[in-house]
């Protein structure tokens, strides 16, 4: 039998057979690993959704003229 | 006319759409091995350099992208093996303090749902709980988590780039995922 314990630290993808019914019917009938999935889901959403900061003016310059440099 | 062809002819519109497209994604990348922001920054611009010098031999047997990102770990790596970096081995995992289970390994209480993103993103403790917890990440394990779920790479551009298996990927991946979900938790208490 498979508990929450190891349905949390499972890697899904990577089951079979059995393990991998008893894992998709865990699933089906728990709603503590459903809601774990749920946090699991928006934690990926949320890193996806992290601001990417814009390159600084001199970083790009800085790049830039090395580009210019190996033109000549 | 492609990128590359552009690149190599000297056009600066070419090279700055290059820059732009990929330097947050550098500076992210090698902050997973070097020892501050500031040293990544560094780093970056390195790649940036080295990446110029290199144009011309570029093969196109992978992308420009994967590419790059190869030339930036192989310069984050020395930089850190300079610096004497010392980061935790991801085979040197803790054993698990989940202590969200009962003795019999079920969810002692029904884990909480998460705000949206945005939501989330919002409150200022947890962008720093998140950035601080990447930082605890052991270096493949971050790199990963960078690759894949920060700059939305697939999982094969991520094996290829690491010269990792698919299912090492994963794994590390999956480890890396819990961390941070646990890191959300605590910055948002348990909250049901």
């Amino acid at each position: 039998m498979m508990m929450c314990r190891d349905i949390v630290e499972a890697d899904a993808e990577e089951l079979t057979g059995f393990r991998k019914l008893m894992f998709r019917f865990h699933m089906s009938v728990c709603p503590s690993c459903q809601a774990h999935q749920r946090q699991m889901d928006a934690t990926v959403a949320t890193l996806a959704a992290m601001p990417k900061e814009d390159p600084s003016e001199d970083a790009r310059e800085k790049a830039l003229a090395a580009f210019r440099k190996n033109k000549k | 006319m492609e990128l590359i062809d552009r690149l190599r002819e000297g056009d600066e519109a070419a090279f700055r759409e290059l820059f732009d497209a990929h330097h947050a994604m550098l500076v992210r990348l090698a902050a997973a091995y070097v020892k501050s922001q500031s040293v990544a920054e560094e780093v970056a611009q390195d790649t940036w350099t080295a990446v110029i010098d290199a144009l011309p031999s570029f093969e196109g047997r992978s992308t420009l992208k994967t590419w790059i990102a190869r030339i930036a770990i192989n310069r984050a790596k020395t930089r850190a093996q300079r610096d004497g970096r010392q980061v935790p081995l991801d085979d040197e995992e803790p054993p698990s303090q989940d202590d969200r289970f009962n003795g019999f390994g079920a969810f002692k209480r029904r884990p909480a749902d998460f705000d949206s993103p945005e939501t989330l993103l919002l409150n200022r403790e947890v962008r720093a709980a998140i950035d601080k917890c990447l930082e605890g990440l052991p270096e493949q394990q971050r790199a990963i988590v960078t690759l894949r779920d920060l700059e939305g790479w697939s999982s094969e551009e991520v094996c290829n780039v690491l010269g990792l298996s698919e299912s090492n990927q994963r794994v590390l991946l999956h480890r890396g995922r819990g961390r941070l979900r646990a890191a959300l938790e605590a910055v948002l208490g348990g909250r049901s």
